[in-house]
């Protein structure tokens, strides 16, 4: 645990890490170096041994070479003796020229400290002085061999002396790596010093705090660092502040499009409640109509019956009498005028009769389901009779090109009055502002199916693109400012396609707008069949 | 026709003919000698040629003077040197430390292997020794000690001399030189008075005395002599080649003294003379000093 924690803080460190690193390097390197060392003085020491081996040979050699020569042990054994008195000698062993032993001396030291590769044998002999002949002409001086000296230094001082370098260096490079290890700290720590100031700032700056405040003491990478550390802050806490600031702005934005959306919304919610406070208000008002308007019809059916009885009487008078005036108007012309005003006012109350029930039926809900067949050239007809006495169309111009042999369609004809209506008056309310406007309203044959459609086109501006695909939604309406409910073109889509019928308008090229209805033309079971 | 060949017969007789100029014998292959041949032979051995009396078990010295009738003779070290004592061929030596020049024939001259003694005597005279004592021995430095006395007197050096007839008698030798109240001892390459068993008492008496030890070796130096003057080899060399030509030039052996090397290097060692308090400013000028 405590080595995991450790190796993760070495790893997380750049200061500790470069410490370790450096110690290891200082350990490693004194270590090579001690270890040389001591390997280099016990070889120094093993040396030195050997030539004081060596040396000792030799002394003793010069020592005995007379009494060698003539045979005198117990001065060898003296000499010998006397010279290895303070030396490490394990053994000294004199033998003359014949290999005869002279002289044995052992020593009580332990076989362990008396090894037999320390032994050193040395040939006595005499070492003559350069002679004229040899340093002049080069001649080999001779030399004698007067015998034969063997000795066994030992190592038990040698050995003392080794482990006492072991003991003095190991403890030397052990202070070594400490004081080395320790000025390696402090200068890591100065080092380092300005890196942990960096690292402050940036850590500052990954918290969010983008404040310069870094001072710069050196201009060194780290001091550079620490000033492009500064200029960074600077640069987020800018950037970090328009940020803000488009974040505000956006969010005013956002709160702008949810009061609009809000507004409109609202005032789709206002229209809608109107629509029911109109509902409620149709329901009761369809009662205060259908009194009135049934008195009318009534009214009319009398006038009707009445003219009707009261045609031939006066058929008969105008035989008699000639020609005569009756509603300020010649008898035979006022006839016609007559008997279109009475067929007027029982249709006009037909239709307000027709249109209280179905607005009384849309306003609760219901539909009226009746499937008739109808001429829409006749629909067109009243449709134009009823725009025409709402009185906006002073300056515009309606044409109709009606087909003469148009089959009948199914469906309930007041309801599409109510499309066609719904469709005059966008055309109108398009063309407002425009003198000599034109309104052309055609009925034919669907080239590929043979249906009857009605078209009706105008030289208005045409609806705005991005409106298109919108017209058929509730409550859709360019015009809310001017009290439009965004509903007539909902109600007709919804009506013609009620009646399997399809509406579609679509821009012209070159200007205005056109809205093409087919109607079914024919039954199936009971029902229209479905246009395409 | 008579007359032709009397003339020719006469002039034979008249003008031998050499096969060689001239024949070197050395007595042994050893570094030293080989260099000498070798500078002879570039200097002025054009027509030699070399025997080594060492590579053979018996060398006839005679016989190859016969074959190879040389107009000279160079013998170089004391075999030659004895060998060529017993003919009449006109006879160079050099390199020999034991000739003895007033017991050589006529025909037969050489170059010592000391260095000249005007050379020691003008050191003495720098170093300001008066009474030089030398050991020495008739047979091999007899005629170089004549010719040391003879100068001594014109460099105000006087030579305290002793003479012994074989090694073992140096050491008093040297006992009766002290008692003579010399100043200085001068080491010459006698190798009678000087053998490696007598070397120390030298470099004894020198320290025990504290007088200084003028010597022919720097070898000698470690061992306790002030000063050292070696004999020029490139010296010895020219002179060699100056006498065959001269031989050979039919300068009679006779007419051409026996030499010593006439140039040396001097070699000194300060310490021992701090010790003795002989300065030795000045002295470098005098030879090659490299010490």
């Amino acid at each position: 645990m405590v080595f995991s924690s450790l190796k993760r803080h070495i790893q997380r460190s750049l200061r500790t890490k470069l410490f370790f690193l450096v110690s290891l390097l200082i350990a490693l390197i004194t270590i090579t170096f001690t270890t040389y060392f001591i390997l280099h003085e016990i070889t120094n020491l093993r040396s030195q041994q050997r030539r004081e081996g060596l040396l000792l040979a030799s002394v003793i050699a010069s020592q005995i070479n007379l009494p060698l020569f003539s045979g005198a042990r117990e001065e060898i054994a003296m000499k010998v003796a006397t010279l290895s008195h303070n030396q490490q000698t394990c053994s000294i062993k004199v033998s003359d020229v014949n290999g005869d032993l002279i002289v044995d001396i052992p020593r009580n030291l332990s076989e362990s400290t008396c090894p037999e590769d320390q032994l050193i044998r040395q040939v006595l002999t005499d070492i003559p002085q350069s002679s004229p002949e040899a340093i002049l002409l080069g001649e080999n001086p001779s030399s004698r061999t007067f015998g034969t000296i063997e000795l066994i230094m030992g190592t038990e001082e040698s050995a003392r002396s080794i482990r006492k370098i072991i003991y003095t260096t190991s403890l030397l490079a052990f202070g070594f790596w400490l004081l080395a290890t320790g000025i390696t700290l402090t200068f890591l720590q100065k080092i380092t010093a300005t890196f942990q100031i960096l690292m402050t700032g940036v850590q500052r700056i990954e918290d969010g705090e983008f404040t310069p405040w870094i001072p710069v003491v050196k201009d060194d990478e780290p001091g550079r660092a620490l000033a492009a550390i500064n200029r960074l802050a600077k640069s987020l806490q800018k950037q970090t502040e328009e940020k803000e600031a488009l974040q505000a702005e956006i969010v005013r934005g956002l709160h702008r499009q949810i009061d609009e959306e809000k507004n409109r919304n609202m005032a789709k919610l206002i229209q809608t409640n109107r629509m029911t406070s109109l509902g409620l208000l149709v329901s009761s008002m369809a009662h205060e109509i259908n009194n009135p308007n049934g008195a009318i019809r009534l009214a009319a059916e009398i006038l009707d019956r009445g003219w009707r009885d009261l045609r031939p009487v006066l058929d008969e008078v105008a035989g008699d009498i000639g020609e005569f005036k009756l509603c300020g108007l010649p008898y035979t012309d006022a006839i016609d005028d007559i008997e279109k005003a009475v067929d007027a006012i029982i249709r006009s109350s037909i239709r307000i009769e027709h249109v209280v029930s179905n607005l009384r039926s849309y306003s609760l809900g219901s539909r009226d389901k009746q499937v008739l067949p109808f001429n829409l050239n006749r629909v067109v007809e009243n449709s134009i009779a009823i725009v025409r006495a709402h009185g906006k169309i002073e300056n515009i111009t309606i044409r109709t090109e009606l087909l003469p042999e148009l089959p009948d369609v199914y469906g309930n004809p007041f309801q599409l009055e109510q499309v066609v209506i719904n469709l005059l008056l966008n055309a109108i309310q398009a063309m407002t502002l425009n003198n000599g406007s034109l309104i052309e309203i055609r009925t034919k044959l669907d080239q590929e199916s043979g249906d009857p459609l009605l078209q009706i086109i105008d030289s208005g501006p045409g609806i705005a693109a991005e409106s298109l695909a919108h017209i058929f939604e509730p409550f859709y309406s360019t015009r809310i400012e001017q009290g439009g409910s965004g509903l007539g073109l909902y109600i007709a889509k919804f009506i013609v396609t009620d009646q399997n019928g399809t509406l579609n308008i679509d821009n012209i090229a070159g200007g205005g707008c056109k809205a093409i209805v087919k109607m079914p033309a024919t039954l199936e079971n009971g029902k229209p069949n479905r246009t395409d | 026709m008579r007359t032709l060949t009397l003339i020719i017969t006469s002039l034979c007789i008249a003008f031998p003919v050499y096969a060689l100029d001239t024949l070197i014998i050395q007595s042994h292959s050893t570094p030293q000698f080989d260099q000498t041949v070798r500078q002879i032979q570039n200097s002025c051995g054009s027509r030699s040629r070399t025997y080594v009396m060492g590579d053979y078990t018996e060398f006839d010295f005679g016989r190859i003077v016969r074959e190879e009738q040389p107009r000279v003779v160079l013998a170089l070290g004391d075999k030659p040197l004895q060998q060529a004592q017993k003919l009449r061929t006109t006879t160079l030596y050099a390199m020999a430390l034991s000739a003895n020049e007033k017991r050589l024939g006529e025909n037969i001259t050489g170059v010592t292997m000391f260095a000249s003694p005007e050379l020691y005597l003008k050191l003495f005279r720098k170093l300001s020794l008066k009474r030089v004592g030398v050991v020495y021995s008739t047979a091999k430095s007899g005629a170089y000690l004549d010719r040391a006395l003879k100068a001594a007197s014109e460099y105000n050096v006087q030579l305290v001399t002793t003479m012994v007839t074989s090694p073992d008698q140096t050491e008093s030798a040297l006992d009766r030189l002290m008692k003579q109240r010399i100043d200085a001892l001068w080491m010459i390459p006698d190798t009678t008075a000087v053998t490696p068993g007598n070397l120390k008492a030298y470099f004894n008496l020198a320290k025990d005395e504290q007088i200084p030890l003028i010597t022919f070796s720097r070898s000698y130096l470690d061992q306790g002599a002030l000063a050292a003057l070696e004999a020029s080899r490139s010296r010895m060399t020219s002179q060699i080649c100056s006498s065959l030509k001269q031989l050979q030039n039919e300068v009679s052996p006779s007419d051409l003294p026996i030499t010593d090397i006439t140039d040396a290097t001097l070699f000194t060692n300060e310490t021992v003379a701090n010790r003795l308090g002989i300065p030795l400013s000045g002295v470098h000028q005098l030879f090659k000093a490299n010490r």
